[in-house]
């Protein structure tokens, strides 16, 4: 046990094997995710040239590119955002919290991570109604393309449902494993 | 009064614990909005999420910065910099106004901020501190040169108030020319006098100055930079593409600077690129998303609203009234992002201008002038979250230090474009 | 006094399509059954996420422009068919709250649990092909081969079906694209034209009624049928007014004395479309009515265009 917070007993936690395996595949579907984000990225740069291509040099646009790639910021900012919350990567202002000691890092880690799974899971729940009437009354954008709206406003309840199980985990590690260290491998801007 | 007080209280006290900015904007605003309307109100969190971030001008933020990191994997920001500090060694602080300049260039190619700083930080900052610099100096002056973008054409806030006002955008933008290119001189001279005061901050380059076959040289490392520029500007200029579109063109040049001239490109190395772009992407279209929750439950309780007719009650001289009007805008700009500023206070401000003789034309240019400063502004101030997306070496906290000086040069600037309409207005009826 | 909360995305500034909706929110406010919290400009909800809230039960009504829906709520199609348009916005009456076709419109609305209180009494003038001077569209001819910017599913299929290129752009950057030839023309209302500033990089404007809109007042089935005696009468009244004079002030007013003299103030040519030109324009939207006529049902679809053309009572 480090020199952080009070010890407790290795008995109170939950299992680590069992706990690790779920830890592992959510890790994996997040990484996923992030990978399906870095190719929707060189999907916009495909597409919005060929689109821009086509329309200077043949006067034939796409239907589809402005609407798709609109949908698609959306998928950037939601779909990877556990992935982002995995490693740590989300901008924060840590200039008080690292005043306060281990313990009170430790509490603080709790409360922002329960906060982070109720207003994820408001985001998702709310989201998921949204996308399910969508679904319920066939709602289209009113294009001649006419995306059914169930898709992009399925990405809220996907992309939140995962942020809150991510949050979950932060608080659980924040209660039962503080050394734990946040997925350090990739960082920002490394490249 | 008390529930908005509340809801303050919980914003700033979920930043100050170390939470995420959007999980601070979001949570906060829903607590909001649940004390305004119950339950009910949840329904604005996803939606006003999503019809923030649905819209085809924020695909310039991803884009611009995948430009900037593929060009941070060759030595195409490194060239620059090396022939700015040959060629500017007899100007202290030469980089930091060098990268004022490359800002306001790269406005004339974007009409949003956030997109500038993404992509002229990613390489300014690096390589300001590499040469000594000090971290305030350069992220101070990336933060804030980065909202250039707004004043000088294309722009998407005038075309905002454009629309919301009724002025015409070609007049807007050729208003912004003016005060943005004084804007940029005014930073320029700022940084330039601040170095003087404290050398320690912009440390000179050794040695003698260098010969001038060197120098010429070192032009040559430049072009590559120049082709992008050209690629971008050209593309918006000759119609093929529009402002939004013109970053895919932007990014799509600088992979073939990255893989085809420079060959540093192996597949390995280019998914880390889009990784780390993604990221940094997700990251901040969160907190646009989540500012605007934030952003509706100030609407909601009619917060903007309130305090403009507070002032607009007040019985004070024209131009008292003006200065305590922008003091007002800047407060509220650290709250509201830069769209709905302009969305919410111009239908209530618009009719007491007009009233008081001034040029709804004018209004509009300064109201973006006060966005320069609403951009930089914590809570909701996301040029600095931009910037501390590609720099992750600076800190939230050392950002928002560093920019405090530059504020009180855009509030300076802000003031004299204020007081005299006339410097503003004498362009567009030139045209 | 019951507090209703309202939505509209659209700007004051946009006066013509904003006249009617603030003047019924100035008169329902002043009753004294009912007290409006009123959100104009998309300043509560962007345009998309309109229909939603008001589902949701969030607001208690909005004001809805058609096109942007009819996709959603394929009814409302008939204030954008080509070829239907121009005959609908002459004829006032038709659309008319109690009309026939207001009507059935209606039967058709409640299917999705909505309710159209009014369609502001008509739909606005139709929108026109505006060109710029590199590339003028003085005729159906003209659009061979042009980079039109257009919106609507319904026009969409007839600029392509004479040979144009239907280009998408966000509105926000269409000054833009028409001031550096982007696109050749546009599509548009002349409230677009003016809110926008577009006639300042306009040289043309070819008066061929492509597709149309109104903007229409809406409520839920629910909350309309469970709306208190004293506030439903409030509500109608200030709902009459809208109907009598929303698309009334903006047609007959505002476009004539007001917006159409700033675009001939920029030296923009109008061209009328002949009669030819217009029977061109209606066999070839043949197929795109028959599309919306198969979405709808034959029987529907059927009896609404006749509606609209005053062939049926
Ligand atoms: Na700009
Ligand atoms: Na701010």
């Amino acid at each position: 046990m480090s020199a952080r917070g009070p010890s407790r007993s290795r008995s109170a936690r939950p299992n680590k094997n069992r706990e690790g395996a779920v830890r592992r595949f959510f890790a994996t579907l997040t990484k996923t995710l992030q990978i399906a984000g870095q190719i929707v990225l060189a999907f916009m740069v495909v597409t919005i040239c060929y689109d821009a291509f086509m329309r200077y040099v043949f006067t034939a646009p796409t239907s589809w590119s402005l609407e798709i790639n609109t949908f698609l910021i959306v998928f950037v900012a939601a779909m990877t955002a556990a992935d982002v919350q995995r490693t740590d990567a989300h901008i924060r202002i840590t200039f008080f919290s690292d005043m306060a000691g281990p313990l009170g890092r430790r509490v603080l880690d709790v409360v922002i991570g329960l906060v982070g799974v109720g207003f994820c899971s408001i985001m998702a729940w709310r989201g998921f109604l949204l996308a399910y009437q969508a679904f319920d009354y066939g709602e289209r954008v009113s294009s001649s393309f006419g995306t059914p709206m169930v898709f992009p406003y399925a990405l809220l309840p996907l992309g939140f449902g995962m942020l809150a199980i991510q949050f979950l985990l932060n608080a659980i590690d924040a209660v039962f494993w503080p050394d734990r260290r946040r997925d350090g491998e990739e960082k920002l801007q490394e490249v | 009064m008390i529930e908005p007080i509340l809801v303050g209280v919980v914003l700033i006290g979920l930043i100050g614990m170390g939470a995420p900015i959007f999980l601070a904007l979001g949570a906060g605003g829903l607590f909001g909005l649940w004390m305004a309307r119950g339950p009910l109100a949840f329904f604005f969190a996803p939606t006003s999420f999503f019809g923030q971030l649905n819209s085809f001008e924020l695909i310039a933020l991803p884009l611009f910065i995948l430009m900037g990191n593929l060009l941070g994997a060759t030595p195409v920001g490194q060239n620059l910099f090396r022939a700015a500090s040959l060629w500017l060694q007899w100007l202290r602080g030469g980089l930091a106004i060098a990268t004022v300049g490359a800002s306001a260039i790269f406005g004339a190619v974007s009409g949003v901020s956030v997109a500038g700083v993404a992509a002229v930080g990613g390489i300014a900052v690096p390589e300001m501190l590499k040469r000594g610099y000090g971290r305030k100096l350069a992220a101070g002056s990336v933060a804030s040169s980065g909202a250039l973008a707004m004043l000088i054409p294309p722009s998407v806030p005038f075309i905002i108030y454009g629309a919301v006002s009724g002025v015409s955008v070609g007049d807007l933008f050729i208003g912004g020319i003016v005060p943005g290119i004084a804007l940029a001189l005014a930073l320029s001279a700022y940084i330039y006098v601040r170095v003087l005061m404290k050398p320690s901050e912009a440390p000179r380059e050794t040695g003698p100055i260098p010969p001038l076959g060197e120098r010429v040289r070192a032009l040559g490392g430049i072009w590559h930079a120049l082709l992008l520029v050209f690629i971008v500007l050209g593309a918006i200029y000759s119609g093929v593409a529009t402002p939004s579109e013109a970053a895919a063109f932007g990014a799509a040049g600088a992979f073939f600077i990255a893989g085809a001239i420079f060959r540093v490109l192996t597949l390995k190395k280019l998914m880390k690129i889009l990784a780390a772009s993604v990221k940094v992407s997700g990251a901040i279209l969160l907190i646009i998303g989540c500012a605007k929750i934030f952003g509706d439950y100030l609407n909601l309780v009619r917060v903007p609203e309130t305090v403009s007719a507070a002032l607009v009650a007040t019985n004070l001289p024209d131009w008292a009234i003006l200065v305590v009007l922008m003091l007002a805008l800047v407060a509220l700009g650290m709250l509201v992002d830069a769209v709905s500023l302009i969305v919410v206070t111009t239908p209530i401000l618009l009719p007491l201008i007009t009233t008081m003789g001034y040029d709804p034309l004018w209004f509009g240019i300064v109201l973006v002038m006060n966005l320069e400063i609403a951009v930089v502004t914590p809570p909701v101030g996301l040029n600095l979250y931009a910037l501390r997306a590609v720099c992750p070496m600076l800190s939230v906290e050392e950002i928002i230090r560093s920019v405090v000086p530059f504020v009180f040069v855009q509030f300076a600037m802000l003031m004299v474009f204020v007081l005299f309409p006339e410097l503003s207005l004498w362009l567009p009826r030139l045209m | 006094e019951t507090t209703m909360t309202g939505v509209s995305y659209l700007p004051p500034s946009y006066k013509a399509l904003a006249y009617g909706s603030a003047g019924f929110v100035e008169r329902l406010d002043a009753s004294d059954a009912v007290k409006v919290d009123y959100y104009d400009s998309g300043k509560l909800l962007k345009a998309d996420e309109q229909l939603p809230a008001l589902r949701s039960g969030t607001i208690d009504f909005m004001f809805h422009t058609s096109s942007y829906i009819t996709r959603s709520i394929p009814i409302l199609g008939i204030t954008g068919l080509p070829g239907v348009v121009e005959e609908l916005y002459e004829n006032p009456d038709r659309l008319k709250k109690g009309s026939p076709l207001f009507n059935l419109i209606n039967e058709e609305l409640a299917k999705e649990d909505l309710y159209m209180v009014s369609m502001m009494g008509n739909i606005l003038q139709p929108e026109y092909i505006w060109s710029t001077k590199a590339a003028p569209v003085r005729s159906i001819a003209d659009l061979s081969g042009k980079k039109v910017r257009v919106v609507s599913f319904e026009a969409t299929k007839v600029i392509e079906g004479f040979g144009g290129a239907a280009v998408r752009i966000p509105s926000s950057e269409l000054y833009l694209a028409l001031q550096r030839n982007t696109v050749d023309a546009a599509v548009a209302n002349i409230s677009t034209i003016i809110g926008r500033s577009l006639q300042e990089q306009i040289d043309f404007v070819y008066k061929l009624p492509m597709t149309a809109y109104g903007i229409g007042l809406y409520t839920t089935t629910r909350g309309w049928e469970t709306m208190g005696e004293a506030e439903k009468a409030a509500f109608t009244e200030a709902a009459d007014w809208f109907d009598e004079n929303g698309a009334a002030y903006s047609n007959n007013t505002i476009y004539p004395d007001e917006y159409w003299p700033m675009v001939e103030a920029e030296n923009v040519e109008i061209i009328e479309p002949s009669k030819e030109d217009l029977q061109t324009l209606t066999d070839a939207a043949a197929d795109v009515r028959a599309k919306w006529v198969s979405e709808v049902g034959e029987d529907v679809g059927a009896r609404a265009i006749a509606l609209a053309l005053g062939k049926a009572e």
